[in-house]
């Protein structure tokens, strides 16, 4: 086993913990709504990639619900393990893509890749607005949904393209830095996925909560007039695309900011750092 | 109704072990969901599965949960890995969950460390969001890069001790394991792959 690979088993554990601790500690010391318990898991998908990244999001959540004791233990995340394979194994996917590479504002290539992500999520907006929100008719048509559901689902929408625009200009214009609008898009698909993936799970296993904040949405959207099911996706669907870019963002800031001998030690630091200058 | 009779013997198992105990504070660590459970699906006017559905996720819930609280309530989880291992689990596994268990605690600690240290530079933890949200970065970064500078020097203390190296290794130390144990443990998995035929069984006539 070479020491790249040493190393990457050595970063699984200890991002284990750190979603452990950011999960359990963000949440309840700044009370804000993000679960924050992802960040591990990306941070070694990326550095380490998709299977380091799948197996620590399996891991996590399987020693979290089942192994730690009580004041630790989150005894409904055992079957969200599926879900958090999926945020390591897509961060790892984007982090061989080079989606998570720090891209100095000043050059003229790396805002064109930004420009393009920008656009590409554009697109993805344009289109699903002109299939799903023109009219109550398309929403139903596409969604199940009545229409008292339209206007709760288009706030979510709006939210979470809100929340994409602020923070890709403050990633361009208070960091200077292009490559945070990559990584914010690469957040916002896992976000979506994750979610997908999710709403099944919630709906099924646990009769539609989790004991966590986003149980109140899920409320709201069940007295707007949605099926279990169709309540926990929007659920999903508004905050894990949410939690997902801030994790994302947060997982390139502080790659952006280590030491590039620390980064260049793991499997995937090549394709986090441009190449050195000159 | 299966999951009733798993949360039942989980109980009287624990009750032997006089673990009952902690099984307790699992259950308590519960109520938080059966509360959200019983607002989404009995409460609401738009009508869900009502109150009987609430209590059947929830016994599902518990029927998931207890068993394995149980398990790590009775034994160490050192002790399990090493047997695990042992019995031919790779050693990179078993690393990786030791050294999960064991950093658990520490980077909790140092969490709340660095909670407290911002918190003495004037975090803001009780203003409006906007001022709230600027405290994540402080918080999460020097937790992150902390741990991440760890990886180094574990990295290269494994590396010294030869854990890339090929080849067996020598298990010290076994826990003591009777004869009537392994019998137990042989049923047990007879039973549970008759249930599972039981169920598949069960699945196919009533197709």
């Amino acid at each position: 086993m070479s020491i790249p690979a040493t190393r990457t088993l050595v970063l699984m554990p200890i991002a284990i913990a750190l979603n452990v601790a950011l999960g359990s500690t963000v949440q309840q010391v700044l009370k804000l709504p993000i679960y924050m318990d992802s960040l591990g898991t990306v941070l070694t998908g990326v550095l380490g990639g998709p299977l380091a990244g799948l197996a620590t999001g399996v891991l996590t959540n399987l020693l979290w619900a089942y192994v730690l004791p009580p004041p630790l233990a989150a005894p409904t995340a055992g079957p969200f393990a599926v879900t958090a394979a999926v945020i390591g194994l897509l961060a790892g996917v984007w982090g061989r893509l080079g989606a998570f590479r720090s891209r100095p504002a000043s050059e003229p290539r790396s805002l064109l890749l930004a420009a393009l992500a920008a656009a590409a999520v554009a697109l993805l907006v344009a289109y699903t607005f002109s299939r799903t929100y023109t009219s109550p008719a398309a929403f139903h048509n596409v969604t199940g949904f009545g229409g008292r559901e339209l206007q709760l689902s288009e706030l979510a929408f709006g939210l979470v393209i809100a929340a994409f625009a602020a923070l890709a200009a403050w990633a361009l214009f208070a960091r200077r830095d292009a490559g945070a609008v990559l990584a914010l898009a690469a957040g916002l698909a896992t976000g979506l996925t994750a979610a997908v993936v999710s709403a099944p799970i919630a709906a099924y296993v646990f009769g539609g909560v989790t004991g966590f904040g986003g149980d109140v949405v899920i409320a709201v959207f069940r007295s707007a007039g949605a099926s279990l099911y169709q309540a926990t996706l929007e659920q999903g669907l508004l905050s894990d695309p949410l939690d997902k870019m801030i994790t994302c963002l947060l997982a390139f800031s502080i790659l952006a900011g280590l030491p590039r001998r620390l980064v260049a030690r793991f499997p995937n630091g090549a394709r986090l750092r441009a190449p050195e200058p000159g | 109704m299966p999951a009733a009779v798993v949360v039942t013997v989980t109980a009287l198992a624990a009750l032997r072990a006089g673990r009952l105990r902690r099984l307790a504070v699992a259950v308590l660590a519960l109520v938080p969901v059966a509360v959200s459970s019983l607002v989404v699906n009995a409460l609401l006017p738009a009508g869900g599965g009502g109150a009987a559905a609430a209590g059947a996720a929830l016994l599902r819930l518990l029927g998931a949960t207890l068993p394995a609280t149980l398990l790590f309530a009775t034994t160490a989880a050192p002790d399990l890995l090493a047997d695990l291992e042992a019995r031919g689990l790779g050693r990179r596994a078993v690393f990786v969950l030791g050294a999960a268990l064991a950093a658990v605690p520490r980077t909790q600690a140092l969490a709340l460390d660095v909670v407290d240290a911002q918190r003495a530079r004037g975090l803001d933890t009780e203003g409006s969001w906007p001022r709230r949200a600027r405290g994540v970065l402080p918080l999460v970064a020097p937790l992150v890069i902390g741990s991440l500078a760890e990886v180094e020097d574990r990295a290269l203390a494994l590396e010294v001790r030869a854990f890339g190296a090929p080849g067996r290794r020598t298990v010290l130390q076994r826990p003591p394991d009777s004869g009537w144990q392994r019998a137990a443990r042989w049923a047990l998995a007879g039973l549970l792959l008759a249930g599972l035929a039981a169920r598949a069984a069960v699945a196919l006539v009533a197709r």
